[in-house]
């Protein structure tokens, strides 16, 4: 298995440090971006991706780099602050950006339209958040957001859930 | 009575299905010729402090916003983000109304309700009160407008939206939830969308070809 961190918390952040650390403990080795290495723009919504470029982004900043990274992992853990009872927008602009990931076309799953992933290989998603406590809502969201992509989320977890949310990953 | 409009979609006007919404709205809201409204394009980074005063200045403010990967684009939250951050917030948000509009292309409204979710709690934390939110999905392209019967219709809905809101000055939840029909298609509606399926595939290659692509469009450049 191979597992991907995405983190915008700045790198000296000591909750980098105690994630993987909790990851680890369970035997597991991760890789790790940090945002702040990477210069990541917001989504444009042209869909250029979808219908100019098929499967790429016409934006030229480094997202092709974390792109590529998640399409090789088979787990991606997101790090971020919650703010406003959401991820930080650094996150969000992340998550925009994983559209060329889908194809236009639709299918209907489980009676819903959905897109067509775009790669057989599909990640397993998430959330690690510091900050203020929405698990509800950010594991609603994470559900949404992986059942979209047709993969699956592990969870939304506070970061002081840190010992469970290794241990989900474990189990998986 | 004055409204402020943040049409929130970083597309360009002309192609934005939310510029084009907001526009739409802003005619049926001041067809009373008693109330203004502006609207401002976060997509305009520069003028975000510009944009911060006029939301400090208004009381009824609407976010007209596209959804994006289940919820608000990273660019409105990076704003909401710019708001919390200013020192002047807590004056500035007293009295003051937030209201949405959230469209989307897939045709369900359950595809919408988490975004939903967020945007009720969301004027709590910036300190204003929460006006309602206006859902409506299948609105992918409207702006450009594959049928232009299509762009009417959808226009002349949010016209009427803005006159409603005019006299109400909030999205009442009932009416709102019939405007976001079909929340999930069923029956014989799912059967017939499951037959259009292929016909829609044509159209999204139709759509390429115009573009001047050639090409597959579920390419995999990275596989």
């Amino acid at each position: 298995m191979h597992y991907l961190v995405i983190s915008t918390l700045p790198r000296n952040y000591e909750e980098n440090r105690q994630v993987l650390s909790e990851l680890a403990m369970e035997g597991i080795t991760a890789s790790v971006m940090y945002e702040e290495d990477y210069h990541i723009e917001g989504c444009k919504g042209c869909t250029f991706c979808w219908l100019r470029t098929p499967g790429r982004c016409v934006v030229k900043d480094d997202y092709e780099i974390l792109l590529r990274e998640m399409l090789k992992a088979d787990v991606v853990i997101f790090l971020s602050e919650a703010k406003l009872g959401f991820v930080s927008y650094r996150l969000k602009n992340i998550i925009d950006r994983i559209i060329p990931m889908v194809e236009p076309y639709v299918v209907i799953r489980n009676g819903e339209c959905r897109h067509i992933p775009r790669y057989e290989k599909r990640p397993e998603f998430a959330l690690v958040y510091t900050g203020e406590k929405n698990g509800d809502f950010l594991n609603q969201w994470l559900a949404c957001v992986t059942k979209n992509m047709n993969s699956t989320s592990i969870g939304a977890y506070h970061y002081e859930e840190r010992q469970v949310f290794a241990h989900a990953v474990n189990n998986i | 009575m004055q409204l402020t409009i943040f049409s929130c979609s970083p597309q360009v006007n002309e192609k934005s299905a939310s510029a084009f919404i907001a526009q739409a709205f802003k005619i049926g809201f001041t067809s009373d010729h008693k109330n203004t409204a502006d609207i401002y394009y976060l997509r305009e980074h520069s003028q975000w402090e510009m944009y911060r005063e006029k939301f400090a200045a208004g009381s009824r403010i609407l976010f007209v916003l596209p959804l994006y990967v289940d919820c608000i684009p990273g660019l409105l939250m990076e704003f909401f983000e710019y708001l919390a951050g200013w020192e002047t917030l807590e004056s500035a948000a007293l009295d003051k109304q937030l209201a949405f509009i959230v469209q989307s292309g897939f045709p369900e409204g359950l595809q919408l309700r988490t975004c939903e979710l967020f945007l009720e709690k969301l004027p709590s934390h910036l300190g204003c009160e929460y006006a309602g939110t206006l859902v409506k999905g299948g609105l992918y392209g409207i702006a450009y407008a594959f049928g232009t019967r299509a762009k009417e219709q959808a226009g002349n809905a949010f016209m009427d939206w803005g006159k409603r809101f005019a006299k109400e000055l909030s999205f009442e939840k009932e009416a709102a939830d019939r405007f976001a029909a079909p929340e999930k298609i069923e029956g014989i509606k799912l059967w017939t969308l499951k037959l259009m399926l292929p016909f829609s595939r044509l159209m999204w290659n139709r759509l390429a070809r115009k573009t001047g692509v050639s090409g597959r469009l579920d390419e995999k450049p990275y596989a």
